[in-house]
């Protein structure tokens, strides 16, 4: 068992086949966060992936680490009681955009702004794949769906300007098509103490098959060596203005004390204070 | 006297909660047991409140009916005094009477009368009406000959972080009421009560109890989101959780409360969370993912007046459906519910224990009434029901030195579940989720696995029915009493702590009832429940407050054949209006119900006219 442990992890994937369509853009979150967990060699059992439901929260089971696949919108919260109650845990999120910002938008927006140290990859494709078409919260508008066979009517939600204005620490864009920058984003957002959000770009081969490589190279923007990643106002600002999607770390704030550290400071000093060994014999002080 | 009710009714602004509050803790100092229901009356409108103390020498099961002093703080409240008080030996303190057709109608009360105005003194003593409150107390404390030194220290406790004046003013405000409350000690010498055992107590609320329990229990992480009348447990929690290493966060709804205990429970922390009726139709969609991931947690829900938002602050017993059944699909689960405040701490004891040694949700039903009364408990002493020690999953080698894989859903032969591996854990690694899943968790949709796992979910709560029946210890006294006898009487929740009181009226009138008051309701106590309906009667009355007969329609269902073979007529005594069962009202009903069947026979008869007499019930 020793020995076992002292070579290096050179994969984190288990033996469950993942089951995404060939040429699906998920599978680059699977080798990016296999590559992260490579470069920073956690033990396995530290890790837990949380997902939902959906194409991309199937994730989990393609890794041998310990994970579970949720309820539909439902990731976020579990994730959130996980790390909140192992602290020692690295608790990672995968969901898709309908499970994020649909179903489960009310615990994104709490997510963000509780800076939690979560690291969360969004694999955004402006589909729902699994239920085999229909649109999604990130569907631009005019896309052609099961649901939307006209043609969208609403705008989509912006998956990096939502997690930037309600608190996320760490918000970052990658594309599926560029997996070895993406390792870099999904890395620096697990190495991030406090909430970490990357969204990744996704294709989907089967029912939103224009989003490919040549449609994202044409939409996005690497941002340049000399951005400021710290400006809050400049990130929104450059999301406003650009009409491509940029790519990189657009923000980062590593002041900001993360919500488990908070939490550990409280019981530290209640513990202190507290002059009750037990639950036990603080009743017999209740009289 | 066997027990004193106080009931004392005035305008929302006057302190009538902190009054009787204190009241109920000055008799459970001195060795009284105390029992409030401090809901809004239903004759209450407006801004008028209510609040009823009862207390005696020997413990209390029930709120009371009728008043014995009944403590008027206006004249709205005067004139709906004079409407139920209607027994002579009662006594009413009421304030001089605004109008003249008011007088006229308190001179028609038979009962006893003071006519005082503390507003005034409260005025007069400390220039303001503010202290209204603690004149009334130290009135009452007054009239009834007691020392008012324990009622002036719980005032202090109570307000040590308000400025000394505050504190000044209400200490005199007592004195003066006590003053004048011991020029009528003549007049209230009929309300004393037997001397008291003197024993210590703890004065607590159903909401503080279970936070109680859970904290004993080794809960260690608590997710909730605010709802009446629940909310007292989440806020207990947060302030008592983190003293001994334990977390609370308040979610963005119910949902997410839930999702966050599965995650807490999977990474081997116990978990709880609290809510009432709206929050558990919420927290059903998870009900399942914890039942079919066989993550373990407890579920509070405080059952309120539904259905939607419903009557937030009123009493119901209507959630037992959703408790039982809500989520899709099947899952194992328990449900308990607790009749006292007493019963609050072990049964949360017992809530987490089930939950872990099946790996299922526990839903622990409580209901508004029992949630916000204030109840004297013997000191709970956690030691009798310590914590289910749970095994988990150990890497082990195996006879060729190979480390032996972990396999979450292994296949049991008891129906029991195979340990969890607690994530931490080398070589324990697995995944697992809401999908139908093989013994690794891993998802499938063969239909042999799937019925492998249909049959492992229905065999837990067969092994859980076999546990009862062994070790879990279901309150049954009464199942041995009046064996033969033509009635037997069903009922559970806090309705069953009033049916106690029943029984007692009945047995102390020689009619001994088989009486069955089930706490773990789900899945029903099959063998106590055969016992129960084989104990010669023929007329089950099933007492609950709900419209649908929700206990009745569930007996009916599982025990069809035992109902027929004894020739068992089974008689629902129901109703939902926002309030509990009183012992009166529930004595009512039955002989209501038993008037009408003629066949019975004259001996209940003529015990029912005694009672009737007793009692004063009046009816048909």
């Amino acid at each position: 068992m020793t020995e076992q442990m002292n070579q290096p992890i050179k994969s984190y994937k288990s033996e469950e086949k993942a089951t995404w369509c060939p040429g699906c853009g998920h599978f680059s979150a699977l080798a990016a966060l296999d590559k992260a967990f490579q470069t920073l060699q956690f033990p396995k059992e530290k890790i837990a992936v949380i997902s939902g439901i959906g194409c991309s929260s199937r994730l989990p089971f393609f890794l041998d680490v310990y994970g579970m696949h949720s309820a539909h919108g439902r990731a976020l919260p579990v994730a959130t009681g996980l790390k909140l109650a192992r602290p020692d845990l690295e608790v990672v999120v995968v969901g898709g955009d309908g499970d994020a910002l649909a179903i489960g938008s009310a615990h994104f927006l709490h997510a963000m702004r509780r800076n939690l140290n979560l690291t969360y990859i969004l694999l955004d494709n402006q589909i729902y794949g699994m239920t085999k078409g229909q649109t999604a919260p990130t569907s631009m508008v005019g896309t052609k769906t099961k649901s939307t066979p006209y043609g969208s009517f609403e705008n989509p939600i912006d998956p990096v300007w939502a997690a930037l204005t309600m608190g996320a620490t760490f918000v970052a864009q990658g594309a599926f098509c560029n997996v070895q920058q993406l390792t870099q984003l999904v890395l620096a957002g697990i190495q991030h103490k406090g909430m970490s959000i990357i969204n990744m770009l996704s294709n989907c081969v089967t029912f939103n098959p224009h989003m490919g490589k040549d449609v994202l190279d044409a939409n996005t923007i690497q941002l340049p060596d000399d951005y400021d990643k710290t400006n809050l106002p400049g990130a929104l600002d450059l999301l406003m203005k650009s009409d491509k999607m940029p790519l990189g770390i657009l923000y980062q704030n590593d002041k900001e004390v993360c919500l488990d550290d908070k939490y550990a400071q409280l019981l530290e000093k209640m513990q202190t204070a507290n002059e009750n060994a037990t639950p036990q014999e603080f009743l017999h002080k209740l009289i | 006297m066997n027990s004193l009710t106080i009931r004392i009714e005035g305008d929302s602004g006057d302190g009538i909660l902190t009054l009787g509050k204190t009241l109920a803790r000055v008799f459970a100092r001195t060795g009284y047991h105390a029992f409030t229901y401090s809901s809004f009356l239903p004759v209450v409108r407006g801004g008028q409140v209510a609040f009823q103390l009862r207390v005696s020498d020997k413990p209390l099961l029930s709120q009371g009916d009728l008043p014995d002093i009944a403590i008027s703080l206006n004249d709205k409240a005067t004139e709906n005094f004079s409407k139920v008080l209607t027994q002579s030996d009662a006594l009413l303190i009421y304030p001089p009477p605004v109008s003249p057709d008011l007088q006229t109608l308190v001179d028609k009360i038979p009962t006893k009368k003071i006519c005082v105005d503390l507003m005034k003194i409260s005025s007069d003593t400390t220039g303001s009406t503010r202290s209204l409150n603690f004149v009334a107390a130290g009135f009452v404390i007054g009239t009834l000959n007691k020392d008012s030194d324990e009622l002036t220290a719980i005032m202090k406790e109570n307000f040590k972080t308000k400025s000394p004046s505050v504190v000044e003013a209400n200490a005199k405000a007592i004195d003066a009421g006590f003053s004048i409350g011991r020029q009528h000690i003549q007049l209230c010498s009929q309300f004393e009560l037997p001397p008291s055992d003197k024993a210590r107590r703890l004065l607590l609320t159903g909401n503080e109890t279970i936070a109680l329990g859970a904290l004993c229990a080794g809960v260690r992480f608590f997710a909730g989101y605010p709802i009446t009348p629940a909310s007292e447990i989440m806020e207990w929690l947060a302030k008592h959780l983190p003293m001994f290493g334990g977390k609370m966060i308040q979610a963005e709804d119910e949902i997410a409360s839930l999702g966050m205990c599965i995650g807490a429970s999977f990474g081997g922390v116990k978990a709880m969370t609290a809510t009432s009726g709206p929050g558990l139709s919420l927290m059903t969609e998870l009900i399942g993912l914890a039942g079919t991931a066989e993550i373990p947690l407890v579920i509070v829900d405080v059952q309120r007046a539904g259905p939607s938002t419903g009557m937030p602050t009123k009493d119901s017993q209507a959630d037992l459906n959703l408790a039982i059944h809500g989520t899709h699909g099947e899952v194992p689960r328990v449900v308990i519910a607790p009749q006292t405040v007493n019963h609050c701490f072990y049964d949360t004891l017992r809530a987490v224990n089930i939950a872990h040694e099946f790996h299922i949700p526990v839903i622990i039903l409580s209901s508004q009434s029992l949630s916000h009364r204030m109840q004297t408990i013997d000191i709970p002493e956690p030691e009798r029901i310590l914590p289910y020690a749970e095994e988990f999953y150990k890497p082990t080698l195996d006879e060729n030195g190979e480390i032996q894989k972990f396999v979450r859903f292994a296949t049991t032969t008891d129906g029991r579940p195979s340990p969890r591996s607690i994530p931490g854990t080398p070589h324990g690694m697995y995944r697992c989720g809401g999908l139908e899943h093989n013994q690794t968790g891993n998802p499938t949709s063969s239909p042999q696995t799937r019925t492998i796992m249909v049959e492992r979910r229905r065999e837990r709560m067969h092994a859980i029915e076999r546990a009862f029946t062994q070790s879990i210890a279901v309150d049954h006294k009464e199942l041995e009493k009046g064996k033969g006898q033509p009635i037997g009487i069903l009922s559970w929740g806090t309705t069953a702590s009033t049916l106690r009181e029943v029984l007692k009226t009945t047995s102390d009138n020689g009619w001994e009832i088989t009486a069955f008051r089930p706490r773990i309701l789900w899945p029903l106590p099959d063998a106590l429940f055969r016992k129960f309906l084989s104990a010669g009667f023929t007329t089950l009355f099933v007492i609950e407050q709900n419209a649908t007969r929700q206990m009745a329609e569930l007996v009916k269902g599982r025990y069809a054949g035992l109902l027929a073979q004894h020739e068992i007529k089974v008689v629902s005594l129901c109703k939902d209006d926002g309030t509990p069962f009183t012992h009166d009202e529930i004595l009512r009903m039955m002989f209501d119900s038993l008037s009408k069947d003629m066949e019975q026979t004259q001996t209940i008869l003529s015990t029912m006219h005694s009672i009737k007499q007793q009692l004063n019930l009046g009816g048909k």
